[in-house]
């Protein structure tokens, strides 16, 4: 315990001195939780704010696993603000072969015109300022 | 059959929360290795005949016919791990989900099993100046992680055990026979701290040296492997990575590692293979201590000869204060209690070296075994922790059944059966009596006095700590190429060269 409390209040004050930005206009909650073996097991991260993305599933969980937070790929070496980084990143670029929205994936891949069309609604619609 | 997306989730929520009963603490007590015959009995017989390769007089036919009579398992519960995706239509047409089920060791058997041989081994040599030399090293990799541009995790990972390297030196004159330690590895947080910390250290040593590990890596650059192979915690380091692992830490503290391959190669022998000590021509150094691993798929154990044993315990003997008992009617009731909890784990069929019959065999422990007399020959204390032990295979109560709802249990901080009870016990066994002084022997004695009380712990090791006249630099080596260029760098770097390698 006494490790991951360390950590986790070391990789705070990191985060705090990096505000993520640029969700292209809105605002996407997310809930970052830390298992207690920490920093031995992968934290989970999920959206609070529905959001339409093949990576993320589309209920009230908002889950995602996938990259490095999955438990065979986590590093314990991985910081938290390198989680919220990929988190950032997966929004400008989805990975619609590890998708766990299907219909969403496919969209995204066959029609993109589409997609980012139902993206800006949802945005709109969940995501606003 | 379609599952339905209710029947999915619940699939789902199942196999991540899935988890076996803990089926003992993380590293167990030494047993005797014809345990490994009872376990294989009924496996195929390339299994049959290498296991008892083992056992069959207490010989191994390997290597000039190396006594291997106990094993030391380490938990090695397997996690299913499954990925879905909800079942979604696009424009009428179902997507079948994407589901992934994967097989994966929880906890890493190579670096951790090398990571306790290692304190076991220094505490059986019992030099507290070559522990404090060892402290020394890895403190140093400090310099190392910087290097190699993974700087503030030497704190998180590698700090902690040099901390423990330099506590266990200062309590070494009350020598416990290695129950803290085995106590410390027994600790979940603890464990992987310890674990994770030899990983680290082997990634950062492979790319500091990146150009000799190059050429066995065709595919990817050596950042590239450490960053799939090495750094994520629950992946097992393949060959590369574990001679890595031995060249930056076990080798580099004069210790030589041998993996005994317990796999479906041709032949009755098992076979041995030695990443040894060099000295700086490149050729083995020999007579110093050797950590043995068997290797079964997927699984790592140690192995240790009688004298290891021995060695250990004749620690434990002279000091009357620490006595290491375990209660034989606890450990035989609770073993057949959780035999009898065994179910079908037909997945682990799959596994070479499982076969699922395996699990529904009652096991007796076997009393009659050759290796009894063998062990009551040199002294009693190892008996107490090993004999009355039936012996239970790592494998046996992952759950009852592969994708049971059993909710996820954690690992009990304490072990379930503790590995030592540090009970101090009021009457000593005749044999006990005999070999324990009334004063404490340990450290106050000299070694020729220590022998004398058990003769046969003594004169058949040879790891027995060097003798007093020799000084403890004598074990020190020359600089090997590698070492000199590392040196070399940290003084071009300005970095503070640690005292270690100073000793020069």
């Amino acid at each position: 315990m006494a490790t991951a409390q360390k950590r986790i209040t070391k990789e705070y004050a990191d985060i705090q001195k990096k505000p993520l930005d640029g969700m292209r206009g809105g605002v996407f909650n997310l809930h970052l939780s830390l298992p207690t073996e920490y920093p031995f097991k992968p934290p989970t991260l999920s959206f609070k704010t529905k959001i339409y993305h093949p990576n993320v599933t589309n209920d009230d969980k908002g889950s995602m696993c996938l990259g490095m937070l999955r438990a065979d790929e986590w590093k314990p070496s991985s910081k938290i603000d390198a989680v919220l980084c990929f988190a950032q990143g997966l929004l400008l670029e989805p990975q619609p072969d590890d998708a766990v929205e299907g219909g969403i994936a496919r969209e995204y891949k066959e029609n993109k015109k589409e997609f980012v069309k139902n993206a800006k609604a949802w945005t709109k619609q969940y995501a606003k300022k | 059959m379609m599952a339905s997306e209710q029947e999915l989730a619940e699939m789902e929520r199942m196999s991540s929360d899935w988890r076996p009963d803990a089926p003992g603490p993380l590293v167990g007590r030494q047993q005797s290795t014809s345990a490994l015959v009872a376990e294989y009995a009924q496996a195929d017989p390339v299994y049959v005949n290498k296991t008892k390769v083992y056992t069959q007089n207490a010989r191994m036919k390997m290597s000039k016919q190396t006594t291997l009579t106990f094993i030391r398992h380490f938990l090695n519960y397997i996690l299913i791990t499954a990925r879905s995706g909800a079942m979604a239509t696009v424009g009428g047409e179902v997507c079948s989900p994407v589901l992934h089920i994967s097989l994966c060791a929880t906890r890493l058997r190579g670096p951790q099993a090398l990571a306790f041989g290692y304190f076991e081994t220094l505490l059986r040599l019992g030099d507290a100046s070559k522990m404090l030399e060892e402290a020394a090293r890895f403190r140093a990799f400090e310099a190392l992680m910087h290097a190699v541009g993974i700087p503030d995790l030497y704190e998180d990972f590698i700090g902690p055990t040099a901390d423990l390297l330099e506590q266990q030196a200062a309590t070494l004159p009350n020598h416990d026979g290695g129950a803290a330690v085995l106590a410390i590895f027994n600790d979940d947080a603890s464990s992987s701290q310890l674990t994770y910390s030899f990983k680290l250290i082997t990634s950062a040593w492979m790319k500091s040296n990146a150009e000799s590990y190059a050429g066995f890596l065709p595919d990817m650059d050596v950042h590239t492997y450490c960053a799939r192979n090495i750094e994520p915690f629950s992946i097992e380091l393949d060959h590369v990575g574990l001679q890595a692992l031995a060249t930056a830490i076990i080798n580099e503290a004069g210790m030589a590692i041998e993996v005994l391959y317990l796999d479906r190669s041709a032949g009755d022998e098992v076979t041995p293979h030695r990443l040894p000590v060099l000295d700086a021509n490149g050729n083995e150094r020999k007579g110093g201590p050797t950590i043995r691993l068997l290797y079964r798929p997927g699984h790592y154990d140690l192995l240790y000869k009688t004298e290891d044993v021995a060695e250990m315990s004749r620690h434990i003997l002279s000091n009357p204060e620490i006595r290491l008992v375990s209660d034989p009617q606890i450990a035989v009731s609770s073993n057949n209690e959780r035999y009898s909890q065994i179910g079908h784990l037909d997945i682990l069929a799959d596994i070479p070296g499982f076969s699922s019959s395996m699990f529904h065999v009652p096991f007796t422990p076997t009393s009659t075994e050759p290796y009894q007399s063998k062990v009551e020959t040199f002294s009693s204390a190892p008996l107490t922790m090993t004999s009355a032990t039936p012996t239970y295979p790592a494998y046996q109560s992952k759950g009852e059944s592969t994708f049971s709802s059993t909710p996820r249990t954690k690992t009990p901080a304490t072990p379930v059966y503790p590995p030592y009870q540090t009970t101090k016990v009021e009457t000593f066994s005749s044999a006990t009596r005999t070999t324990t002084p009334s004063t404490p022997l340990y450290p106050s004695v000299d070694p020729a006095v220590k022998e004398e009380h058990s003769p046969k712990a003594a004169t058949n090791s040879p790891m027995s700590p060097a003798p007093k006249e020799l000084p403890i630099q004598a074990d020190f080596r020359p600089r090997t190429k590698q070492q000199r260029k590392y040196d070399k760098r940290f003084k071009g770097q300005g970095e503070p060269i640690p005292s270690d390698f100073l000793k020069e």
